[in-house]
């Protein structure tokens, strides 16, 4: 199963759960299984989100698939300069 | 909108009539004050007198009495002359510090004096060399000492229609120099936080027999400083003579907080000018004789 | 993932002098303010004299009574932004968040923020029509300190502002916009377990990234409502975007082009005027020309966040970090914009520790609202972490480059934001710090050297690019991102090494926004890396174009076509490699049976199919960190606190120099600017929160004298993304210079300063504070 990290303001819908795992292989599932486990997560706050899937940081990953043995980290989009 | 009226007087006589009457009237020189100013909205005349096409304000004179620099002569001219360097190299070396290549094409020692910043470069090191003003008025000619003509910061002694003419400085005698050092914190295009100049006499055994000290930025107007003076007088430009020269000026300048240095600040930094800039000056003799 | 990457190349890593070289030291080139149309009006804008105040009235009819003055506008003429979020930005933001900034609504937050515009027929006509619009003000009482705003009793910057991040979400407004942690590891036990541990709080003042082009536009609208701007921007589409959002006219009728740019560094990836001269082109039915001043930049252009950063780091004996913990205060100014998310989440990413924790906390004041600057908010939080570091490693007398390289995060370590690391250079660029015989300078009395490295993520985002054969076979790049850093260059080089060509024959372009496929904006270190991507898609689109048009003219199979060192060359009689060898000796002749080049090919393009062209777009996911590590030799002047610098050493990895010089240029100008942000520069309000230094002659960037040739060393640990192993390396270059400079001068005067900007009466104080401590003890 793929394994997902909760950046911190995340952690605060998912009861401080930081990392868990899922079935989900791709991006569109992922939103779906994450925000029916924790319904305080809504899929508004988890689009805020870029989505790091092995290392790769994907701004917009709406159609990414990814891998059973994936780690999934959940990173703040941020500005450059 | 008001229009800018700009004249350009070809003689003294010409540029006295054009000022007469006017207190509305800027005089222009090298305009690097003045012209930033106006951009900035600090000033507005209804009338500019530009004054580099008359000849007693573009000329150089070196003679035996000395060097006498027409008040609107640019900067680089005077950086540039084979000879003024060597007998006041800390006036030149002032002078030199002026803005940039750019600025130092236009810019003069007459208009660095008359706008009278308190921070003005060239100040100190005419003080430092004896300078006198001579002014010309509707009146006729007068003259001022360099350390009596600014009154405060953007206010010297000029009447609305007088001019400054040339600025005199009294030939060195044997065995002297000078140095203007000032401090910034940067290496250039900058505005002295503090400054100060030291002109010397030495006699053939090293003890200085004559002494002059101005500082500049740290009070209101450039000041002469005679207990520094009288410090280095009669010593070697020793220790203690330099101390004592250092605190003297450091007693007399009276600056301000801003936000280009404190008064604790400033006052200690002249001080360290000013001996940096007598041992400067002391190894400038020491060189050349 | 894993990509073949390419290490053997002909154009990449030389040094061809950049196209658009004669144009800007000619001043041939066109920059914001050089464009004028006929019939052309000027804006100016009317800017507040309070830092916080209600505006009560606007009255233009003083100004609208001088002939020559034609049209004037307010926030009445823009939108309400309601709690609409800006389409399409790299991140989320606010539309009530820039909307104030072009033009005040109701109240004013910041002092000479926008109020109103004239537009009038000279310069000079309409800066003395602005004056003559009357203002009515109520002035409310305003606060300017961070520590000072998070009072009870503060006034509140906004009324609808909550903190963000904590949990239960707070009932009461405040100006404590943020506050959120990140943790790993258990921070306690981690400094139960450090022999030695270091403490210190580290303030970095408010700074302007002190780009040299004033903002400057030109809009214009037409009879069918069709608007175009030309302006100096770091992103002409998000340009677009922000005035349409801005003005609520369609994007689809507003055309911009970016100009020259006189540099940027994040500050031009906003618009302040392009929304006012817009709508004052509509109001007039004339173009309209807006360029800031100088001052007018300064003070109502976004600055860059101050931060007061608490850091506490303890490590072992041996020197293994045990614990990490940062808390970082950033002045937003008036709204929420600080980069208070990197500065927390980057403040120590280049080390490897299991217990770290990072706490962020973002401040509203009433102060013009901050901006992005290279490696938005990194530097001030490394120059905290790295101080700290080289105390640490001072205090268990172990070489700073060797106790970073104990500590130091490689491929497969995980940093605090959660993201794995893959292959990075920062060891590598250690060791190159480390062997440069800068480091073994020797140092004389009241001189120090100071040791930092540093970690930025880099950006990928959105790129389009279009390629174009003339009938010669050269080739013309067109782009949508505006060259600040020699991008053109490299634009060229990556096109020509994709197609094998001379790059003398690329004229790579940056267009306007109606003739090119969207672009993100050029910044985040990321176009030569994502626009870069996209045009190496289209060129390699191209080169199989050009393949078929070969196999077309030669009349056989694709298979048989291959495309060599900017030619097509068919293997129907030999074997390919046999071809090469004939190729490379030269014996092949040009026996165009065998060889077509892109002249060739060109010249038939009509015959085989119509012109060539190809068009790319890329999301690019292969960002990937950079890392830099700077040496910094000081010496200091005791009796006057003045700090001249000496040797300045920047190791970077930059994955694959593309074009060294350009890189090296980035590694120089960021250690110039960390080193004026150490050094002298800072904004220096008084108490009514005007800005006392809106200038360069007291707002201290260095001057080339104040510097000696800074030393450039480019690492090349190739990104495992990109096929030329390229990452960005715009931005991290300022990250290390603020703690290598505070390190060195600290070391030169035997002091503890860390409350930049290190200036002469500051350090001199120091240097007397830390003397008299001496003799007391
Ligand atoms: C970029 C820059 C850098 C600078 N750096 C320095 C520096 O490092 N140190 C420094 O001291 N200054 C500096 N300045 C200020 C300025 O360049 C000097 O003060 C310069 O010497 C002024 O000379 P000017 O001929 O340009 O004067 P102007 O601007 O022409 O005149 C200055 C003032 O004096 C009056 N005036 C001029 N001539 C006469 C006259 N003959 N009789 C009566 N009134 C007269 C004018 O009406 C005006 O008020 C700098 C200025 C700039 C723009």
């Amino acid at each position: 199963m793929a394994k997902v990290i909760f950046p911190s303001d995340l952690q605060a819908f998912t009861g401080d759960t930081a990392e868990v795992e899922v079935t989900s292989v791709n991006y569109r599932d992922l939103v779906a299984e994450l925000s029916g486990r924790y319904p305080a997560l809504t899929e508004e706050a988890i689009r805020k989100h870029a989505l790091a899937i092995d290392g790769m940081i994907i701004h917009n990953p709406f159609l990414e698939a990814f891998n059973s043995d994936s780690e999934l980290v959940f990173f703040a989009k941020i500005a450059g300069g | 909108m008001p229009l800018l009226q700009y004249e350009a007087p070809t003689s003294l006589a010409q540029a006295r009539q054009a000022l007469a009457g006017r207190s509305d009237a800027k005089i222009l020189a090298g305009g690097t004050d003045l012209l930033v100013q106006m951009r900035l909205g600090l000033r507005d005349p209804a009338l500019v007198v530009d004054i580099k096409h008359v000849p007693e304000l573009m000329e150089i004179t070196l003679g035996e009495q000395g060097l006498r620099l027409g008040a609107a002569v640019p900067g680089a001219v005077v950086t540039d002359h084979p000879e003024i360097g060597q007998l006041y190299p800390g006036f030149v070396e002032a002078l030199g510090l002026i803005g940039s290549s750019q600025i130092q094409g236009r810019c003069s020692a007459g208009g660095n004096l008359c706008n009278a910043s308190p921070a003005a470069d060239c100040v100190p090191a005419l003080i430092a060399n004896r300078a006198t003003c001579n002014i010309m008025g509707p009146d006729g000619e007068r003259t001022v000492a360099v350390e009596a003509f600014n009154t405060g910061p953007a206010s010297n002694c000029l009447a609305a229609d007088e001019i400054l003419v040339s600025i005199d400085l009294p030939r060195p005698g044997p065995r002297s120099s000078d140095a203007y050092l000032r401090f910034i914190p940067r290496t250039e295009m900058d505005i002295a936080v503090a400054g100060a100049a030291v002109a010397l006499s030495l006699d053939e055994a090293g003890v200085c027999i004559d002494a002059r000290v101005a500082i500049g930025a740290v009070a209101p107007t450039a000041l002469l400083v005679p207990a520094a003076a009288d410090a280095l007088i009669g010593g070697t430009l020793d220790e203690d003579s330099l101390n004592r020269a250092s605190a003297a000026a450091s007693e007399a300048a009276a600056p301000i907080t801003d936000k280009r240095g404190t008064v604790e600040y400033r006052k200690k930094v002249v001080g360290v000018l000013v001996r940096r800039a007598a041992g400067v000056a002391k190894a400038r003799i020491e060189a050349t004789s | 993932m894993s990509i073949n990457i390419q290490t053997d190349f002909k154009t990449v890593g030389t040094r061809p002098i950049r196209p658009d070289g004669p144009d800007k030291v000619t001043g041939r080139a066109k920059y914001g303010a050089d464009l004028n149309l006929s019939g052309m009006l000027y804006g100016h804008i009317v800017r507040s004299p309070h830092a916080h105040a209600v505006i009560k009235s606007i009255d233009f009819s003083a100004a609208l009574a001088m002939p020559g003055v034609v049209a004037t506008m307010s926030a009445e003429d823009l939108p309400e932004p309601g709690d609409r979020i800006l389409p399409g930005a790299e991140i989320e933001m606010k539309l009530k968040d820039i909307s104030p900034i072009i033009m005040a609504r109701g109240k004013v937050l910041f002092h000479s923020q926008a109020v109103a515009a004239v537009a009038a027929t000279s310069e000079s006509l309409a800066a003395e029509a602005a004056k003559r619009v009357v203002v009515e003000y109520e002035v409310l009482p305003h606060v300017l300190d961070v520590h000072a705003a998070m009072a009870d009793d503060a006034p509140l910057v906004h009324d609808d502002v909550f903190t963000q991040g904590i949990d239960p979400a707070p009932t009461r407004p405040s100006n404590l916009s943020a506050d959120f942690e990140m943790a790993k590891g258990d921070i306690e036990a981690g400094f139960a377990e450090a022999d030695l541990v270091i403490e210190r709080t580290y303030n970095v003042p408010m700074c302007h990234q002190g780009y040299i082009e004033p903002h400057a536009c030109v809009a214009r609208s037409d009879e069918n409502g069709k608007i175009e701007i030309w302006c100096c921007t770091q992103g002409p589409f998000m340009v677009r975007n922000m005035t349409a959002e801005i003005t609520g006219i369609d994007l689809g009728k507003i055309k911009v082009t970016a100009s020259e740019i006189g540099g940027g560094f994040g500050g031009k990836t906003t618009v302040y005027v392009e929304p006012v001269a817009t709508i004052l082109a509509c109001k007039s039915g004339r173009p309209v020309k807006i360029v800031m001043s100088r001052d007018e930049v300064f003070r109502a252009s976004g600055p860059v966040s101050s931060a007061e950063t608490q850091v506490k780091i303890g490590a072992k004996k041996d020197g293994t970090l045990t614990a990490i913990k940062t808390d970082i205060l950033m002045d937003s100014g008036a709204f929420s914009s600080s980069p208070i998310l990197p500065a927390t989440m980057f403040a120590a990413a280049c080390y490897r520790c299991d217990n770290m924790h990072s706490r962020g906390r973002e401040v509203l004041t009433n102060k013009p609202k901050a901006w992005a600057y290279r490696a938005p908010g990194a530097p001030q939080s490394i120059m905290a972490v790295e101080c700290a570091v080289n105390e640490l490693a001072q205090g268990l007398g172990i070489d700073p480059i060797d106790f970073r390289l104990l500590n130091a995060v490689e491929e497969g370590d995980v940093p605090l934001f959660g993201v794995p690391f893959q292959s990075i250079g920062l060891k590598q660029s250690l060791e190159a710090a480390k062997n440069h015989p800068n480091y073994q300078a020797a140092l004389e009395q009241n001189q120090g050297r100071g040791v930092a490295a540093a970690f930025w993520i880099n950006a990928g985002l959105q790129s389009s690019a279009t390629i174009h054969v003339a009938e010669d076979g050269s080739l013309n790049v067109l782009t949508g991102n505006p060259d600040i850093g020699g991008s053109r260059a490299s634009m060229a080089m990556l096109a020509a090494e994709v197609l094998g060509i001379p790059v003398e024959t690329v004229r790579p372009s940056v267009v306007d926004t109606d003739s090119v496929g969207y672009c993100d904006t050029t910044g985040g270190s990321r176009t030569t890396l994502a626009t870069g991507s996209a045009v190496m898609k289209a060129a390699g689109m191209l080169r199989e174009e050009l393949k078929h048009r070969a196999a077309a003219i030669w009349n056989v199979d694709i298979k048989e076509v291959e495309w060599y060192d900017g030619m097509a060359v068919v293997h129907s009689g030999i074997g390919i490699d046999e071809l090469r060898d004939e190729l490379r000796a030269g014996t092949a002749g040009r026996n165009p049976e065998k060889v077509l080049t892109m002249a060739e090919l060109a010249a038939q393009a009509g015959a085989t199919g119509g012109p060539l062209t190809a068009s790319a777009s890329v999301h690019a996911h292969s960002a990937q960190p950079s890392f830099a590590v700077n040496i910094c030799d000081v010496q200091v002047d005791r009796d006057t606190g003045k700090v001249d610098i000496l040797r300045y050493t920047c190791v970077q990895d930059a994955g694959k120099a593309v074009h060294p010089a350009y890189v090296e240029g980035q590694m120089q100008g960021g250690a110039v600017q960390g080193i004026g942000w150490a050094l002298n520069e800072e904004y220096l309000f008084n108490d009514q929160g005007v800005l006392e230094n809106a200038g360069f002659l007291d707002y201290r960037i260095p001057v080339a004298s104040d510097l000696p040739m800074i030393d450039t060393v480019i690492v090349e640990v190739p990104n495992p993304l990109h096929p030329f192993g390229v990452r960005g390396v715009g931005e991290v270059p300022i990250c290390p210079p603020m703690p290598a400079v505070a390190t060195a001068v600290n070391r030169a005067a035997g002091t503890q300063l860390y409350d930049l900007p290190l200036s002469p009466p500051k350090l001199l104080a120091a240097i007397e504070g830390a003397g008299a401590d001496n003799e007391a003890a």
